[in-house]
């Protein structure tokens, strides 16, 4: 690797949306809750931001999407699309601005509006003449948990009780998270016992579907003490696009995610970690599925390969355990509106680095990793970003 | 019997595979199809769903693959290879195996048996047959892909089951049906 982002930009303030069926709210709404909060937090006023990236997949086209309902005036804003890493994908373009010394103070934001499109899952994905098979993404992900059963030695009824863990574990923390979108705890029975979406899924191993926005002020890090005394450095930005060979050739065991394992590779290695189960505190990863967590927590290295079970039975992944996972309640309490998601991950570990996290605080956390992955287990751009203190 | 997604067409191609089984199909030189019914009346000869109707130029760059099974192999490494996905090229131009570029034979995975690698039994897919019965089917001889499985009991697919390939009615949609290949159990 050429160069390392590492703690050359910080994030100096933060906004972002309650997540949910927000009728009331248009997209450009969001953009303008997310970025206003975003600017008290930092101290700064809109006026004073220089360049803007945003990250939306659906919900707008251009810098338009920004510069409109803020009224900004005639600077320069890139509207970046990577898929569910689209988020990410915003904060890397701009810390990379500020890095260059190209601003000094850059926003990223990222929105999605779902729920006008009046449909569960997302809209229209289909994409060219593909006519041959007919699955939605519970299903490719219902595959990877088959396969994943199968290649362990777990029963229906054991994968499934490992599967539950992960949503009970996660809908603890959404119960005490106000942003949330889904707060309730759930049970053992009533997660096997939920209708069955794509087996081996239920309901309750999807995440939801919701509008949101989220959003970060980024600046040099030499400077980021002028804003505020608690600021949160960028160790860590990597983005990793499949060549999606494991569709076409019986090499890809369908059990991991190696996107993920290299983006979580090449980030250990730009932020200088060598243990990432013992240096990280806590991780934000892209729980769209159930099964989506848990084989995370193999390819990121936080439990050997085929291990995880034993870990999601420890506890390891609570909020008070050894690495807590989802501690705002991920994807699966906040849903996936695809572009805010990232950002709304970043902006958990930001509030947990700075103490602020409320009934979800986690006890003194240092490093924090946000882990996004777009597309099928096959097919994915999988992005990580890891900040800390 | 005929299935939800069988009309004669489909009986006929059935038929016709197997009778050129030991025989070169390049060397027919006429094909004469009867039939009491008419698969015509459902404008088989459009064979494409509604859709791609707007995208005139895409149907003419992929016409080989429209309704034939067909994938490559690689000249170098040997792989056979078979992409029915969504932002690859077709037809396929570079290995995902080693990466060679435009370095192909052309395969043929109809008549070619596999094995279901993993399943899911999918509630959401809008299929006229639910659950949609998605396999990732590995082919003997190399070679993985979707597809779905039919004339199947959703109850007793397995990974490891043994598929072989059927031509089948895909979509029926604004008078336009849609045709391609599925996987099945092999009937023993
Ligand atoms: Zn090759």
């Amino acid at each position: 690797m050429a160069g390392s982002i590492k703690d050359r930009v910080a994030i100096v303030g933060m906004g972002c949306t309650k997540f949910g069926e927000l009728w009331d709210k248009g997209p450009g709404d969001l953009v303008v809750d997310a970025v206003s909060e975003a600017c008290a937090d930092a101290g700064i006023e809109v006026k004073d931001i220089q360049a803007v990236w945003v990250g939306t997949l659906f919900s707008g086209m251009g810098g338009r999407s920004v510069s409109e309902p803020l009224k900004l005036q005639y600077i320069p804003v890139t509207r970046v699309e990577n898929a569910c890493g689209s988020g990410h994908e915003a904060v890397r373009g701009a810390s990379y601005a500020v890095a260059a010394g190209i601003h000094d103070i850059c926003l990223a934001v990222g929105f999605e509006k779902l729920k006008d499109e009046g449909m569960s899952g997302l809209p229209g994905m289909e994409n060219h003449t593909n006519t041959h098979y007919q699955s939605s993404m519970p299903g490719v992900f219902g595959i990877m948990a088959t396969r994943y059963f199968n290649r362990y030695g777990l029963s229906p009824e054991e994968g499934k009780t490992m599967l539950a863990k992960i949503s009970i574990k996660s809908h603890h923390n959404g119960s005490l998270n106000p942003k949330a979108h889904l707060r309730r705890e759930l049970t053992l029975e009533q997660v096997l016992n939920a209708p069955i979406i794509a087996w081996p899924l239920g309901l309750f191993d999807c995440c939801g579907v919701s509008d949101g926005a989220a959003a970060a002020i980024i600046t040099r890090a030499d400077m980021a003490k002028k804003f505020r005394p608690d600021p949160v450095y960028i160790k860590a930005l990597q983005i990793c696009a499949s060549p999606t060979s494991g569709r076409m050739t019986s090499e890809y065991d369908y059990t991991h995610v190696e996107e993920a394992y290299r983006a979580g590779v090449a980030a250990y290695e730009e932020a200088g970690i060598k243990d990432p189960r013992k240096e990280i505190s806590m991780a934000e990863v892209h729980d769209c599925f159930s099964i989506t967590e848990a084989v995370t927590m193999e390819d990121l290295q936080f439990s050997p390969r085929g291990r995880v079970k034993q870990d999601i039975e420890a506890g390891t992944f609570h909020l008070d355990g050894e690495l807590p996972v989802q501690p705002d309640g991920g994807l699966k309490c906040f849903g996936h509106p695809i572009g805010a998601s990232g950002i709304r991950m970043i902006y958990e570990l930001y509030l947990q680095l700075q103490g602020r996290a409320e009934q979800r605080q986690i006890k003194d956390p240092k490093l924090g990793l946000a882990h996004n992955m777009g597309n099928e287990p096959y097919a994915p751009v999988v992005s990580v970003c890891m900040v800390g203190l | 019997m005929a299935g939800y997604d069988e009309d004669s067409l489909m009986m006929a191609v059935e038929a016709a595979i197997d009778c050129l089984r030991d025989i070169d199909s390049h060397t027919v030189d006429g094909i004469f199809f009867a039939t009491t019914t008419s698969p015509y009346k459902e404008k088989q000869c459009s064979a494409l769903m509604a859709l791609p109707l707007d995208r005139l130029s895409a149907i003419w760059r992929e016409r080989r693959v429209l309704l034939g099974l067909w994938g490559v192999k690689c000249k170098r490494c040997g792989t056979p290879q078979y992409d029915n996905g969504a932002m690859g090229t077709s037809p396929i131009r570079v290995c995902a195996e080693c990466q060679a570029q435009d370095d192909f034979e052309d395969y043929n995975f109809a008549g070619r048996k596999a094995r279901v690698f993993s399943f899911t039994l999918d509630q959401l897919a809008q299929v006229a047959d639910p659950p949609a019965s998605v396999v990732l089917v590995d082919f003997e001889g190399g070679g993985r892909a979707f597809f779905d499985l039919t004339d199947r009991d959703p109850d007793k697919i397995e990974v490891g089951t043994e598929v072989e390939m059927t031509f089948r009615k895909m979509q029926f949609d604004r008078g336009i049906t849609n045709y391609f290949w599925k996987a099945r159990p092999i009937r023993c």
